[in-house]
């Protein structure tokens, strides 16, 4: 995958020279008006982080920890968006969890009564004295104040657990991350650790299964799009080498039907069940191809539309081929999907289902915030 | 097609809108000490080498609810040590000499940012 190189002009040895930066194109936008709340939920180690980075992306400038402030912050905070990490309001640190036997998956880890009260606030344009959880030492540090922004995203474990919580989010997003994947990913992660094993893996994701099946994963019903990230299809597990298990992935986006605030994207023509394979004579791509499928379907009684990438991109003409083919992803210039991943081209995903689907996510997000606020946001350069 | 791309988040003109000088008191302000570094990364490593010993412990000598919580502690440090490894890589001060000592000296001639 071309990548841009995206950096600045470095300051040569010989003499004294500038370093000159690339002009920035950026809104500025001011916080008046409503705040938009988006709620992401996923399981620890599921990509949450990336998916936060690429959404925060279309909207603009770096999201940072607030400056200053506590170091192991979990807030990032970008021009028009700020991140909260629902850890935050862990009400059990890591000493009082061992000592009851409950795990952060747990509800009655959680202050679902401060959660609300606070996104409550920020909702309604207040700022939020908000609790620090220290993911180093496992305990909670002193609050920080979070001014509120123009967009307030809320990710973690329990974002549509508590109905009140769930009442206060204008778009809700779950990452449902295979079985077989999250052990290949945690497995990436977690191997070149010292003390790790495939063992200590293994237990580790078996042990937290029952609480992540009791509690975190039956918010996947409330959710208005969900991504499914699932082994791929195009080639049998014998045939993978070990080093692409985990990475050629069949991704999904299931989109409810019927939301006021966003139309779902859709291939060649809305609610019909279409299979497209675009290698071919116009595109050649190398092993194991591409393949897309789009059709209705029904999410826990409700309709949904999915959308549906399984295979890898290989080159640029593949992505930009691809987009082109696609309608109603709420971009606002053609090749706008292919910038934004071009842009990100070192976060993991880039190249399959994952960074596309969730790079979609990003502009329905700004879709959903343009019919709130009746504002229009500038698409970044 | 321009990129965004800044080292401190300054925001600069579009064609049509006024020019934004980076002042040194906004330099100094943005001059902060919690970068990630190496070392950072290899105490969480220690913590979660520690916590996988506890947690082989806990499960041997106690319930079910408390081996599960042993076990989600240890996923909660490996979370942490993947995301900081992310940080510093992804810092440029962590990582570029020139950035080091740019934050360092942001005065220095080297260290001159020009805007268009």
């Amino acid at each position: 995958m071309q990548t841009l190189n995206a950096n600045r002009v470095r300051a040569t040895p010989a003499g004294l020279q500038a370093r000159s930066r690339a002009r920035v194109c950026r809104v500025q936008a001011a916080k008046d008006g409503k705040t938009v709340v988006i709620g992401l939920a996923a399981d620890s180690g599921c990509g949450k982080s990336t998916f936060m980075r690429r959404m925060t992306s279309i909207f603009g400038g770096s999201a940072k920890p607030p400056a200053g402030g506590n170091p192991d912050s979990n807030t990032l905070i970008s021009d028009m968006t700020t991140v909260i990490c629902l850890d935050d309001y862990h009400c059990l640190d890591r000493k009082g969890r061992a000592e009851k036997g409950v795990t952060a998956l747990a509800p009655e880890a959680q202050n679902f009564d401060l959660m609300y009260e606070q996104v409550k606030a920020m909702k309604e344009g207040k700022a939020a004295d908000k609790p620090i959880y220290n993911h180093v030492t496992g305990a909670l540090d002193a609050p920080e104040k979070i001014e509120s922004p123009n967009i307030l995203v809320i990710e973690g474990l329990h974002p549509f657990y508590d109905e009140r919580v769930r009442d206060l989010l204008d778009f809700k997003v779950y990452l449902d991350i295979s079985d077989e994947i999250k052990f290949a990913w945690k497995i990436q992660r977690d191997m070149a650790e010292r003390g790790h094993s495939l063992d200590s893996i293994k237990k580790s994701i078996e042990a937290r299964k029952p609480d992540f099946d009791a509690y975190i994963d039956p918010q996947k019903k409330h959710a208005d799009m969900i991504i499914q990230v699932l082994p791929t299809q195009l080639v049998l597990p014998t045939q993978l080498v070990p080093d692409d298990e985990g990475k050629i992935l069949r991704v999904r986006l299931i989109q409810k039907e019927g939301k006021k605030l966003f139309d779902p994207v859709y291939l060649f023509d809305e609610g019909s069940t279409i299979s497209w394979i675009p290698c071919g004579r116009k595109l050649t791509c190398s092993f194991p191809g591409i393949k897309f499928y789009y059709g209705p379907d029904t999410w826990y009684g409700e309709d949904v539309s999915v959308l549906e990438m399984d295979g890898q991109f290989d080159k640029l003409e593949e992505l930009i081929y691809v987009e082109s083919h696609l309608s109603n992803t709420s971009a606002k210039f053609y090749g706008e999907i292919t910038q934004q991943m071009l842009k990100n081209s070192s976060f993991p995903g880039s190249n399959n289902g994952t960074g596309l689907l969730q790079t979609i996510i990003g502009l329905k997000v700004r879709e959903v915030y343009e019919r709130i606020t009746e504002k229009e946001v500038v698409p970044v350069s | 097609m321009q990129l965004c791309l800044s080292r401190k988040a300054v925001c600069v003109s579009r064609p049509t809108a006024g020019r934004v000088q980076p002042t040194p008191a906004r330099f100094i302000a943005m001059r902060s000490s919690g970068h990630p570094s190496m070392k950072d990364v290899e105490e969480i490593e220690k913590k979660v080498e520690q916590a996988i010993k506890d947690a082989d412990t806990t499960c041997k000598e106690s319930d079910a609810a408390h081996c599960a919580a042993a076990w989600d502690n240890v996923e909660e440090l490996s979370a942490a040590a993947a995301h900081k490894k992310v940080a510093v890589q992804n810092d440029p001060i962590s990582t570029d000499p020139l950035e080091q000592f740019c934050d360092d000296n942001p005065d220095a001639d080297e260290c001159r940012v020009y805007e268009d």
